[in-house]
């Protein structure tokens, strides 16, 4: 470009150049850039973390052909990853589904999105139209007189294993339940009338909303509260303590899913307590860790009873999932203990 | 086993420090002398008076120590950790007569400026008190709770802790005053990301000019003491230990570590460990150098207080 037409091709002669010159005749960015370069200036970088994919399969013990056997199948693998979706109140865009069957190219379907979902229902009817579609070979269908046998190319589709896996999963905007009014602020009366029926039907016990308590063990970061307490009068007002208590710091240190009770692993204690294991074995899944955090120490709680004496480490896995897992240095065991 | 390079805790508070430390000054000596550090700061909260206790434990330890024909010594520093109302908290040294006499001085100035039990500093007040004192300064990371804030906002010192611009700019103004007698307090208790931490304390370090030295933040000798600890927080915080929350510390770190614990801490700034021993190097003061000192003023010139009193 310009520069080049005026012979600077490199940063040092550039940088001779008066910077006010270069400003009115090459813009404000080119300086900026220069700071950038320097240190001068600070460069934001927005850190991109790989989203995890979701996969589900499954592997027929008889091949089949037959159509109606394979739908229920691919119902239960989109339940399987729309389950695993919502729990990240996450909705892919991208399902590609995979039939395998005797001849080495498998079978791809792909169903691509207008709106990313985590229906079960939507994404089902969107694949059984793609399944029909490819498989609608007009010379198998004359020859046949059953159409619910899967034919390709006048051969019949043995199929043996099926996998689904999705992508470019972002995250769901959350939708406001049908259960209460479609704008619930302009509708506070007929919400406290609703919640007054439910009390009194399930019992004040039963209707209840989360409050956040602060302290340093984690299962007792939250607690379940009745709606209505006739204990207080109005609403709820948060003392100057309380709300220096509910400062808490470092809030982006923990995750958002809990696993309650914590689970167990099947891991191996280290020798040594200071490095977490290398390999994290979860629902007979081996994920290898790549990354990992730590430790940080919790002990407390010894007024519940016994002190809880924990080292906690945040672990990123090859699939780029990151859990939560510690040591109890009373147990000698490791611990899942939630996802982030 | 490789030999651990010494260490000397240089941030400890005895009971002296109301409602924050948790052990007798000589529970923090023997466990200093069973842990084989080199030397013990005694360092409560705007105040001297665990000094005094400290001094007698160390010289009766050290008597036994020379009994039982070994030539380690406990060394005991001398030094207070002043909270400012506008500023972040400090841990004074002592290197000398002198110097002690600056640091009592100081207190005394903020004590009688607050109410009962309470001591009220300016960072301005120091221009005429840091003569000969090292200071280490506690620098405020993001994220954490900062401990010696007020709750109440008609205290004085409520503004500069609810700022937290402020709180991070002041301390270049540390170095202008201390020169090469400020560091910077690296303490580590296994928090929430100790590598994030140091990264941290690196950079404020670069900032502000000031080196960082490795310290424990010290409030009990050993960590069974972690439930009467959380029991004096509640009390000073007016509450009970399980509505307390976040005021209680998540873990009984705060105890004097094993030289091997300090040093696996410090792995990554192994010149921070080093330099607790420069502190204690330059701090040469030692309770025995008072004496009574009758005020001379009181008579007229070319008199002796003797004379004049007749």
């Amino acid at each position: 470009d310009t520069l080049h037409q005026l012979g600077i091709h490199q940063i040092g002669p550039l940088r001779k150049l008066p910077r006010k010159d270069l400003s009115t005749r090459f813009g404000n960015e080119i300086l900026l850039r220069i700071d950038q370069m320097t240190g001068t200036a600070s460069e934001p970088i927005v850190v991109k973390r790989p989203t995890a994919e979701f996969f589900a399969e499954q592997l027929l013990d008889f091949p089949t052909s037959h159509q109606e056997t394979i739908v229920v199948i691919l119902k239960r693998l989109i339940e399987d990853i729309c389950q695993q979706l919502s729990a990240r109140q996450q909705g892919a865009l991208q399902w590609t589904i995979r039939l395998y069957h005797q001849s080495k190219v498998p079978l791809k379907l792909n169903v691509s999105l207008f709106q990313p979902t985590a229906t079960v229902d939507h994404v089902l009817q969107l694949a059984k139209m793609q399944l029909e579609q490819a498989l609608q070979n007009p010379h198998a269908q004359r020859k046949t007189k059953k159409p619910s046998r899967f034919y390709l190319a006048g051969q019949t589709l043995e199929v043996n294993e099926i996998t689904i896996s999705v992508s470019a999963c972002v995250l769901l905007a959350h939708r406001q339940r049908q259960l209460f009014d479609e704008n619930p602020r302009l509708d506070r009366q007929s919400l406290a009338h609703l919640i007054n029926r439910l009390s009194g039907r399930l019992g004040r016990q039963n209707v209840v909303y989360p409050s956040i308590v602060s302290g340093a063990q984690p299962e007792f970061a939250f607690q379940w509260q009745p709606l209505v307490n006739p204990y207080s009068r109005g609403p709820r007002r948060t003392t100057k303590l309380a709300k220096a208590v509910q400062q808490q710091s470092h809030a982006l240190a923990r995750p958002f899913t809990l696993f309650r009770p914590a689970i167990q692993l099947d891991t191996e204690p280290t020798e040594k307590n200071n490095s977490p294991p290398a390999l994290l074995i979860y629902a007979d899944q081996e994920h290898p860790i790549i990354r990992q955090w730590g430790p940080e120490r919790i002990e407390t709680g010894w007024w519940r009873g016994t002190t809880v004496r924990r080292d906690y480490w945040r672990v990123e896995t090859k699939t780029h999932q990151q859990f939560w897992i510690y040591f109890d240095l009373r147990k000698r065991a490791w611990f899942l203990h939630g996802e982030f | 086993m490789s030999v651990l390079p010494p260490y000397c805790e240089l941030h400890c508070k005895t009971n002296y420090s109301f409602l924050t430390g948790a052990s007798h000054a000589d529970e923090l000596v023997d466990q200093a002398i069973e842990l084989d550090y080199s030397a013990l700061a005694v360092t409560d909260e705007n105040t001297l008076a665990g000094v005094v206790r400290a001094y007698s434990a160390a010289k009766e330890a050290n008597k036994i120590l020379v009994e039982s024909g070994t030539t380690r010594q406990l060394k005991l520093i001398v030094g207070a950790e002043v909270i400012f109302n506008d500023a972040p908290p400090v841990v004074l040294w002592a290197t000398d007569r002198a110097s002690y006499a600056k640091l009592t001085r100081l207190l005394t100035v903020g004590r009688r400026r607050a109410p009962k039990g309470e001591c009220w500093l300016r960072f301005d007040d120091l221009a005429d008190h840091h003569q000969g004192l090292l200071a280490g300064v506690s620098p405020p990371i993001p994220g954490d709770r900062n401990r010696t804030a007020h709750i109440d906002p008609s205290h004085p010192s409520y503004p500069w802790y609810s700022d937290r611009q402020k709180q991070t700019t002041d301390l270049g103004a540390f170095y202008e005053l201390f020169q090469d007698r400020a560091y910077l307090l690296a303490e580590l208790c296994y928090g929430v990301d100790d590598q994030w931490r140091i990264e941290q304390l690196k950079k404020t370090s670069r900032q502000s000019n000031l080196p960082l030295v490795a310290a424990g933040d010290v409030m009990y000798h050993a960590p069974c003491r972690l439930p009467l600890h959380d029991v004096l927080t509640a009390t000073k915080h007016n509450t009970t230990v399980a509505e307390a929350g976040d005021l209680l510390l998540p873990n009984a770190q705060r105890h004097l570590q094993s030289l091997m614990e300090r040093q696996q801490a410090f792995a990554t700034i192994p010149e921070a460990i080093e330099r607790t021993q420069e502190i204690a190097n330059r701090c040469n003061f030692c309770l025995s150098q008072l004496k009574y000192e009758y005020p001379e003023e009181l008579a007229p010139d070319g008199q002796s207080p003797m004379l004049y009193l007749r």
